[in-house]
């Protein structure tokens, strides 16, 4: 069972800088910024999800 | 071996009189997300602050709820957590994580976990007191002792085994111990129960001790480390709005941010109530309402973040960006286990 209800990633770049720094991501409903961390419960989650192929994360407008 | 010497041993360390509960917020005080959620199917965070509910399967209500003074005699406490699951399923209940850090320099020792509770058991039978570890990717085998509630308030003590490690790496910043309050493993049944727990303590030795009272303020700041909220639901935040430093970017683009109260366990998720009016951009004699913030970094000290929709000003004006909670804003970031 998944820990989480993950229905869309998408990578988030800074408004500032340009630069990537999280992953915007609907996780149980809600819009989280997920910073690109290990040790993050919900960055884990996501890239369990992308390794199980159930998940896939889309590029940065 | 003296009479005092064996007593010292029996309850682990005469040094460790204060800061002796391993569990945070087991007095359930701290409530910084709200205080209920209702028809949950799944596992998160809700209520009580570091009390993350399991659902396995089950549908359920939590909520912190109010202890009267007539219970006082029996459970003395302010609040509680209840858990009132509407359809069971095995495993579901409720659970503190525990970093390994906090807990694997005692390993080869017993804890005695002590608990306030009562309502109604699972399948008319019992509940069953979970442990085991996990580190991200690998989990330990759980280890269970039944216990068995009642209507009336009981106080519960149960020692253990510092749990089998098993293949589980306790040095990761993953890694934890949890301890969980569950409907049985064994047990599939789909009936109603109720489960309301408050006094939680966890403590190395084979003697459960009076439950620790700690300040309000020092509960927060422990449950700070996992989870901070700048909510109106919250006990840490004024009613109304909030101010922090804006600076217009570019003229339509206003930055923010703010440092934390502690240090986080780790760089944690951020999120916004964004809604519409929710934000105001005061500058140069007039204000901006705009409806969004997003991310623009994060650390475990300090979140930045930035209004980019609805804004229209003079770049390199300074301000304050207005977090108007009656119209929807929150700013919560979230490093739990």
């Amino acid at each position: 069972m998944k820990e989480m209800n993950i229905t869309s990633a998408q990578y988030h770049n800074s408004p500032s800088s340009g630069k990537q720094v999280a992953i915007k991501a609907t996780v149980d409903g809600e819009v989280m910024y997920v910073p690109l961390e290990t040790g993050n419960r919900h960055y884990d989650e996501i890239m369990k999800q992308v390794a199980a192929g159930t998940l896939t994360i889309a590029d940065a407008d | 071996m003296s009479k005092a010497a064996e007593l010292a041993a029996l309850i682990g360390s005469q040094t460790a009189l204060s800061n002796r509960n391993l569990i945070i917020n087991g007095a359930m005080a701290v409530a910084q997300r709200g205080t209920s959620a209702s028809s949950k199917t799944t596992t998160g965070y809700f209520a009580c602050d570091r009390w993350k509910t399991e659902a396995s399967g089950a549908t359920y209500d939590v909520s912190q709820q109010s202890l009267s003074s007539s219970d006082f005699s029996s459970a003395p406490f302010s609040h509680f957590l209840r858990v009132a699951v509407t359809t069971g399923n095995n495993n579901s209940g409720v659970a503190q994580k525990i970093e390994a850090s906090a807990v694997r320099n005692f390993k080869g020792k017993k804890f005695t976990a002590s608990f306030y509770a009562k309502g109604t058991n699972p399948n008319g039978g019992s509940f069953t007191l979970s442990r085991f570890f996990y580190d991200g990717t690998n989990a330990s085998t759980s280890e269970h002792t039944s216990f068995t509630v009642t209507s009336s308030w009981q106080r519960f003590e149960i020692t253990f085994d510092y749990p089998d490690e098993g293949s589980t790496d306790l040095t990761l910043n993953t890694a934890m111990m949890s301890l969980s309050f569950l409907q049985p493993n064994g047990d599939t049944s789909t009936n109603a129960w109720t489960l309301d727990i408050t006094g939680v303590q966890l403590e190395v030795g084979e003697q459960a001790t009076p439950f620790e009272h700690r300040s309000f303020a020092d509960e927060l700041a422990r449950c700070q480390r996992y989870f901070y909220a700048m909510n109106v639901n919250t006990t840490s935040a004024p009613t109304g709005t909030d101010f922090i430093l804006g600076a217009a970017w570019t003229s339509s683009q206003v930055n923010t941010g703010i440092a934390l109260p502690v240090s986080m366990r780790a760089t944690p998720t951020m999120s916004f109530g964004n809604a519409s009016g929710a934000y105001r951009f005061y500058r140069d004699g007039g204000n901006d309402s705009f409806d969004t913030l997003e991310s623009d970094a994060q650390t475990n000290l300090h979140l930045a973040f930035a209004g980019t929709s609805g804004l229209s000003h003079t770049a390199g004006h300074g301000g304050s960006v207005q977090i108007r909670y009656a119209d929807g804003a929150f700013i919560n970031a979230d490093a739990e286990l």
